[in-house]
């Protein structure tokens, strides 16, 4: 992070300049209109094709081809970034699933594979042979502690759901670390959104399957937009009580989203990180063009994925367009 | 001493082509980090962005212009006021040239961004980067306008 403090703005001309030719290679809403409007799901996939996302044949799997994709994009960033770690706030979520995918490798009786994100910015390798040996200072600073104690829970009361807990409000915390270390107001705020999108969907889980307070405590973050200790006490009241906490926060409209139904809430969610970034469209230099263009990215595959997987369950396109996210351009 | 004047007006044939070369270096990098971007993703654009990246560095030309009417006013022994209104005279292309070019050279940057999207904006990306140029224009002007007044 020492380097991304020094950068000035004018450093990511050529970055920023890239990132700009290939924006006009996102989706664009006539591009989801046509989607959506695909007579069939393999119409859908030719459409895609189409549209540069790669070759399809009669066996492509969806969910592979729009992973082949997305790491198309993931080498673009990391061929225009000298240093990779600047998209920590966005990547580390991902270290950490695999963080949790090795702390559950040990004391499952069969070793899970083909579990681990490969979009991540630590070794993926090195962080499961660490936790492995349980050499955990081999692992970064902001993991050490959390996998410990994670490790304990896991292995002193075999709870999964409270050992995932402890490693999502660590995940929560650095996503608030680094947003602010950035000296960023755009990327201060993603951070900000993420961190209480992922307490507000925590503290509806909790409240919904009767969570402790012990264990709600632990799972939520704090951040600068909701109270800690009121969404605690509403998680423990139920559902209703959450949403009714929301209803006098800036996060109103996600409560009416959730009570219309759970995909609307987490198109909200997804949006709400969307309007985030958007300013970064008229940003000239910075990295926040080049997080706005991984937001971007991010939410097309999303959308895809939406539209493919209804394709294929052969949703109506009304419901498919309830669902599909709003994009960068 | 008695040759302070003449130092004084070396010094402002210096200033001139220092500040305002600097300014377009600066400038001229800036835009052409963003120019590789562009022709990196699209070598087509190459002449498009070639326009934007040479907009800033014609400071440094000003300034070397300035420089070289200096000189050719220099005399040995001229006196003192003389080689400080020569110096006086070089302030402003020094001056506005330095600033100029590097604002200049971020809006030319921001240009090729324009172009990377919508090629056909490129005219419009070249009159806002041409806009900033005015006022170096005008500090040149009055530099020469002050050169005449102390030679």
């Amino acid at each position: 992070m020492s380097l991304f403090n020094k950068k000035k703005d004018t450093d990511y001309a050529y970055a920023v300049a890239r990132v700009r030719s290939n924006e006009l290679s996102l989706l664009t809403e006539a591009d989801t209109e046509q989607l959506i409007e695909a007579e069939s799901y393999e119409a859908a996939m030719n459409k895609l094709a189409d549209l540069g996302w790669g070759e399809v044949s009669k066996d492509t799997d969806y969910a592979s081809y729009l992973e082949d994709y997305f790491a198309k994009h993931w080498a673009f960033l990391e061929e225009i970034l000298d240093d990779i770690h600047e998209l920590d706030l966005l990547l580390v979520q991902n270290d950490m699933q695999n963080l949790k995918a090795a702390l559950k490798s040990l004391v499952l009786p069969t070793p899970v594979d083909g579990i681990y994100s490969q979009s991540t910015v630590y070794d993926t390798e090195a962080l499961t042979e660490a936790v492995k040996t349980k050499e955990w200072n081999e692992l970064p600073d902001f993991m050490q502690e959390p996998a410990m104690e994670a490790y304990e829970v896991l292995t002193t009361t075999a709870n999964g759901h409270l050992a995932d807990a402890i490693i999502d409000k660590a995940t929560l915390e650095r996503i608030l670390y680094l947003g602010n270390a950035t000296g960023s107001s755009v990327l201060a705020n993603i951070a900000e959104r993420k961190v209480a999108t992922a307490n507000i969907k925590n503290a509806l889980r909790c409240a919904k399957t009767g969570k402790s307070k012990d264990f709600i405590e632990r799972s939520l973050a704090e951040c600068a937009t909701l109270d800690k200790g009121n969404l605690v006490e509403a998680a423990l009241s139920g559902q209703d009580a959450v949403l009714s906490y929301l209803e006098m926060t800036d996060y109103r409209e996600g409560a009416e989203q959730f009570r219309e139904s759970t995909s609307l809430f987490e198109k909200w969610c997804d949006d709400l990180l969307m309007e985030c970034v958007s300013e970064a469209r008229y940003t000239p230099f910075g990295v926040e063009p080049i997080v706005a263009y991984y937001v971007a990215r991010d939410a097309e595959v999303k959308t895809a994925r939406i539209i493919l997987s209804a394709k294929k369950n052969n949703l109506s396109a009304d419901m498919i367009r309830e669902r599909v996210r709003t994009l960068y351009v | 001493m008695e040759n302070l004047g003449v130092v004084f007006a070396i010094l402002g044939a210096a200033f001139a082509a220092l500040f305002a070369g600097i300014g377009s270096a600066k400038g001229v990098g800036v835009v052409g980090k963003s120019a590789a971007g562009v022709i990196t993703e699209d070598p087509s654009k190459f002449g498009r962005v070639l326009i934007l990246e040479i907009l800033p560095g014609t400071q440094g030309l000003y300034g070397f212009l300035a420089a070289f009417l200096i000189m050719n006013n220099i005399s040995a022994g001229m006196p003192l006021s003389q080689g400080l209104g020569l110096f006086a005279a070089s302030l402003p292309i020094a001056f506005a040239g330095l600033i100029s070019a590097i604002h200049q050279g971020r809006v030319a940057a921001a240009g090729c961004g324009l172009v990377a999207k919508r090629p056909e904006g490129s005219g419009q990306a070249i009159i806002l980067a041409a806009m900033v140029e005015t006022y170096a224009v005008l500090a040149l002007l009055i530099t020469i306008l002050l050169i005449g007044r102390a030679a």
